[in-house]
């Protein structure tokens, strides 16, 4: 068995790799706005912003090629209980959904759009 | 973490809230060691989408490879200071109506953290103060 030691893999132009049957997430974040706005963790993201109660957009380090992309991810609140509610394409300031940002909401059932203490999503193309 | 945070209105949408820019720590880890392209490669990206929007081809629209790929091959542009990359953030992420045109108040400011509201009370009526 080989190992493969590198800081950087890239295409021999210089791009980013195609993993044969291998299907990453091209970003993902974990988004806190129940209290104070934390972006917790990320991945190809340069910024999130926070639009209004329950719904933010996200902003992409490096754009997809096509607004082709699906999102997908869930929210959770303090006690816990996961509230898979995750959506896009929203209205009031959460339709955004392009190649370099995409917009957010987080929604209860019965309240509506809801800030929670986690909103973690993934970014798949 | 960030010391700055942007607070943003959109003109074209004055029923809208504040909204408030967030930085990620990898981004600016990046761009403090001088890892980002030129600003004008993610504006060619967004002129040619929003483009595409304009002509009703968004859903089949995929980027010129070249452009999409100057990404990670366009010459970096160096180190930035924290200040110099939310700046340059304000003009990556923050759509260009708001910042590159005057209006009769200002439609952005860049605050520390800890001047954003710790609470979300009445967040959906958030303003810019004067």
């Amino acid at each position: 068995m080989s190992t493969i030691k590198a800081s950087t893999i890239q295409t021999s132009a210089g791009g980013a790799v195609t993993l044969t049957d291998l299907y990453p997430a091209k970003a993902w974040i974990n988004w806190q706005n129940k209290t104070t706005n934390v972006l917790v963790a990320s991945a190809n993201v340069s910024s999130v912003a926070d639009v209004q109660v329950g719904v933010f957009t996200t902003n992409f380090s490096t754009a997809f090629s096509a607004a082709t992309y699906l999102c997908a991810g869930c929210s959770n609140t303090n006690n816990g209980t996961q509230v898979p509610a995750i959506g896009f394409g929203t209205s009031n300031g959460g339709n955004t959904y392009t190649t370099t940002s995409i917009g957010n909401a987080a929604e209860d059932v019965d309240a509506g759009y809801t800030d929670y203490i986690n909103n973690t999503i993934l970014y798949l193309a | 973490m960030s010391k700055y945070r942007v607070i943003f209105e959109d003109p074209e949408q004055p029923e809208q809230s504040a909204m408030v820019l967030v930085p990620s720590d990898n981004w600016l880890e990046e761009a403090k060691a001088g890892l980002l392209p030129p600003i004008s490669v993610y504006w060619a990206l967004q002129d040619d989408e929003q483009q595409a929007i304009a002509e009703g081809r968004h859903a089949t629209f995929k980027h010129d490879p070249d452009k999409h790929a100057a990404q990670w091959k366009a010459p970096r542009i160096g180190p930035l200071t924290e200040e110099e990359a939310i700046e340059y953030l304000v003009m990556k992420d923050i759509p260009r109506h708001i910042w590159s045109q005057e209006y009769n108040r200002p439609m952005f400011k860049i605050v520390k953290t800890e001047e954003v509201p710790s609470d979300r009370q009445f967040r959906n009526a958030w303003r810019i103060a004067a």
